[in-house]
């Protein structure tokens, strides 16, 4: 009897353990593309991309990206945390350096990997197989 | 390092608990599924062991599913006969009074060498030495010899001989066992009175002091020769 409920209780702590994770990871990843479109459309509109605006975009995606590291690091790989980081930086320092190209550019990539990781955390045939 | 260090211990423990709780079958004779079970466990818990990369949850999530997978597999085998031999499958009779049957050596990918093989395992030679050969579910050949190749059992001599009995231990390395003394329904007087026999005063000096139902001590004190014997024991209960 012990074992049985030993092994319910365990059942119960990783189906809670990985709805959450997958609750979680979505939504960081959705709220991180919403940043990203943000961004792009904000980017857009402007030629000269070193604007308090942007910077503060900027500055919002990093300490966002940052924070959630620290959790997703969890579940995710840690290389793949580290790309979307190093895009996020590489950004930043674009439009610091306000080179609206490479900074486009850079963009394009992040909001592909972030699509990628979201696609790869999602509960699909492809993913199952 | 010390993270890859770290990972070793959490990894390790995760996994030594998964085979304590699989029981210990998981540690003897593996049936297929269980046999699946300890090859994946074994790959699963190294991804994440030496990988800094890979986060460890994706190493101990499918080893704790795959244990719940199992220990469910071993809980429905014990309600349902049905779901039993689905999971198991059931022991083959391969050889019979009337010899060897072929077409279930067949249905076992067997052949004749391996079968012959298998016997040899078992101290047998001959098939005219065997009246039956069975393939249990976990792929041991079990022999049932015929009268003239069985080995001679005490009961056979038709005489009468007391009952075997279990030792149990009252006294390990100078610690008292009070979980085995409460069984045996023996008091500190009794292992004192014991004590005495082989010079023993404290428990502490004493190694090994072990009691069967049939009331027959062993007991050996630290540096000192060891001394069996039988005393007038009421008995406990039956352990």
């Amino acid at each position: 009897m012990k074992k049985i409920i030993s092994v319910l209780v365990i059942s119960a702590m990783l189906l809670t353990a990985v709805i959450l994770e997958q609750v979680f990871v979505q939504n960081t990843l959705d709220t991180l593309l919403a940043k990203i479109d943000t961004f792009d459309a904000e980017i857009q509109k402007v030629s000269d991309i070193n604007s308090q605006t942007l910077l503060n975009l900027g500055k919002d995606l990093d300490e966002y990206w940052t924070e959630k590291e620290k959790i997703l690091c969890l579940s995710i790989n840690h290389n793949d945390l580290n790309k979307v980081g190093e895009q996020i930086k590489k950004i930043v320092v674009y439009v610091d350096q306000n080179n609206k190209d490479d900074c486009i550019y850079e963009l394009e990539i992040l909001k592909f990997y972030a699509k990628s990781y979201k696609h790869v955390m999602e509960i699909t045939p492809q993913n199952l197989l | 390092m010390i993270t890859l260090m770290i990972r070793g211990i959490i990894i390790y423990a995760i996994v030594f608990l998964i085979f304590r709780l699989m029981g210990k079958r998981q540690l003897g004779q593996l049936q297929p599924f269980e046999f699946v079970i300890t090859l994946i466990i074994a790959d699963l818990a190294t991804i994440p062991m030496a990988e800094i990369n890979i986060p460890i949850v994706h190493g101990i999530v499918p080893l704790v599913t795959i244990s719940i997978i199992h220990f469910l597999i071993g809980f429905l085998s014990r309600k349902s006969i049905k779901l039993r031999k689905m999971f198991n499958g059931k022991p083959i009779i391969v050889v019979s009074p009337n010899g060897v049957d072929y077409e279930e050596l067949k249905r076992l990918n067997m052949d004749f060498d391996d079968l012959t093989e298998a016997l040899r395992e078992n101290n047998y030679f001959s098939l005219d030495q065997i009246q039956y050969a069975i393939i249990e579910t976990n792929g041991q050949l079990t022999v049932l010899p015929n009268a003239e190749n069985s080995p001679l059992a005490y009961g056979d001599l038709k005489n009468k001989k007391e009952e075997s009995a279990l030792p149990i231990m009252l006294v390990c390395d100078g610690k008292k066992i009070k979980e085995n003394m409460e069984r045996a329904k023996v008091d500190d007087e009794f292992l004192f009175d014991n004590m005495k026999k082989v010079g023993a005063f404290k428990i502490k000096e004493v190694l090994i002091f072990t009691l069967d139902n049939n009331g027959k001590i062993y007991i050996q004190a630290r540096n000192k020769k060891y001394k069996s014997f039988k005393v007038n024991f009421k008995g406990g209960e039956n352990w």
